[in-house]
């Protein structure tokens, strides 16, 4: 006796048919459209958060990059910056701080949109100036 | 006139009308607005934020809400759709889109919670790493002083008071989790939802639980698994408080781990601090 040509083709489709069943059943639950999630990181500006968080209160504080400048009022903590988008920035950071304060110490947060955030602690007795560059492997 | 001029920009008697769409943006705004806003909570604590689906009543009651506040990273992929039924006052704000984003890797994409976040996955739980929560507090602070500007300093002032409180909250996370032997910080969950929390408190990631309904992988998975648990004597392994505990028992089983307190994956909570409290004591009760 010999299987029909129809169901010989057919039968090594068995399993098949079986573990193709319960895994459409799983993957079509509802149809699923993956949307575009939109990169945030596009455009000739990077827009950050410049967080600071102090020991002691400075008098005043000034953050320079490239050409725009931001200074701080000593009750300020966070600021919104724009700058050029690149995978380094360049902050320069200068800080006076009322006579008799000890030395101390004021730490900077950079958190660009879409970016990892970087951060640095400056210190100072009196007054401190420094170039701060933070850089990013990952970011075009 | 006036009056419905008013009501028209959702700035009511009562303050700014916003509607919320996560239980942890809810705690969130409420902290930064004070009670300047009015929040309108639609997808409440315990309801599952990978499943919830918009209704026309929900629609409704966000009628008059000027924001409507997500968390998004394509936690919910109805907001197009919502957008079209939305009034011409009215926008949605991604809280999350600016968060750094990080990938549910190729091989674990199979642990992601649910279909939406298997494909080319952006991994949407970006609310287990504290900072990732500071940065979504200024959002909400910049969007309200955006909507009704005559409250500035009162967001200004709330956010600052927030941030400062979650700056305590790390500290205390950090403090917490450095007690667990560095060799032990291996966390093993259900499904692909702890990826932010890993990756911020220096944890190594193992997911076990599938992608399908009843939480089931393949045998040759499920194998893999149970041997690099066993090789690494892993103490404990979590369930999370709304997926499935069968397999994560079973695998528990086959490698002499116990099975942990639930944790809270998708901040099905009324509380920021409460959930990530819970979720920290508990890793650490397990590990350390
Ligand atoms: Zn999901
Ligand atoms: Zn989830």
């Amino acid at each position: 006796m010999t299987k029909s040509p129809l169901t010989a083709t057919l039968i090594p489709l068995i399993p098949l048919a079986a573990l193709g069943w319960p895994l459409a059943k799983v993957i079509n639950q509802k149809a699923y459209q993956p949307v575009e999630v939109e990169d945030v990181a596009t455009g000739p500006l990077t827009t950050a958060d410049l967080e600071i968080n102090t020991a002691h209160p400075f008098k005043e504080m000034t953050v320079t990059i490239g050409g725009s400048s931001w200074s701080f009022a000593p009750d300020e903590d966070v600021k919104e910056i724009h700058y050029e988008r690149g995978s380094r920035v360049t902050l320069l950071v200068s800080v006076i701080w009322p006579e008799d304060t000890p030395k101390t110490a004021l730490r900077l947060e950079l958190l660009p949109e879409g970016i990892e955030t970087r951060s640095y602690t400056l210190w100072g007795l009196g007054e401190a100036t420094e170039e701060i560059t933070f850089t990013w492997d990952d970011q075009p | 006139m006036k009056w419905f001029l008013f009501l028209f920009l959702g700035l009511t008697a009562h303050g700014l009308d916003v509607a919320s769409l996560h239980p942890l943006i809810t705690d969130a705004v409420k902290q930064v607005g004070g009670n300047r806003v009015s929040v309108v909570e639609v997808v409440k604590p315990g309801m599952n934020v990978h499943k919830f689906q918009p209704k026309a009543s929900d629609i409704k009651k966000m009628a008059q809400a000027r924001i409507i506040f997500a968390s998004g990273k394509n936690l919910e992929p109805y907001l197009k759709g919502l957008k079209d039924n939305l009034q011409k006052h009215q926008s949605i704000v991604e809280v999350g889109r600016t968060i750094p984003s990080q990938k549910i890797s190729k091989k674990d994409q199979i642990y992601a919670c649910c279909p939406h976040h298997a494909v080319g996955g952006i991994d949407p739980h970006w609310w287990h790493n504290i900072s990732n929560m500071e940065r979504a507090i200024r959002v909400i602070e910049k969007e309200l002083t955006k909507a009704d500007p005559a409250g500035n300093t009162t967001y200004a002032a709330n956010s600052k008071v927030a941030r400062q409180r979650l700056d305590q909250l790390e500290a205390w996370a950090k403090g917490q989790i450095a007690t667990i032997p560095r060799g032990k910080r291996h966390l093993v969950t259900a499904h692909a939802a702890f990826g932010y929390f890993c990756k911020a408190y220096g944890f190594k990631a193992t997911f076990v639980q599938g992608l399908s309904a009843d939480g089931e992988v393949s045998a040759t998975q499920l194998a893999q698994s149970i041997q690099e648990l066993r090789k690494e004597a892993i103490p404990m392994v979590f369930p999370e408080k709304t997926a499935n505990p069968k397999v994560l028992q079973q695998i528990a089983k086959q490698t002499g781990a116990k099975v942990g307190k639930p944790l809270i994956a998708d901040g099905s909570s009324k509380s920021y601090q409460a959930m990530i409290q819970s979720n920290v004591t508990h890793i650490v009760a397990g590990l350390k």
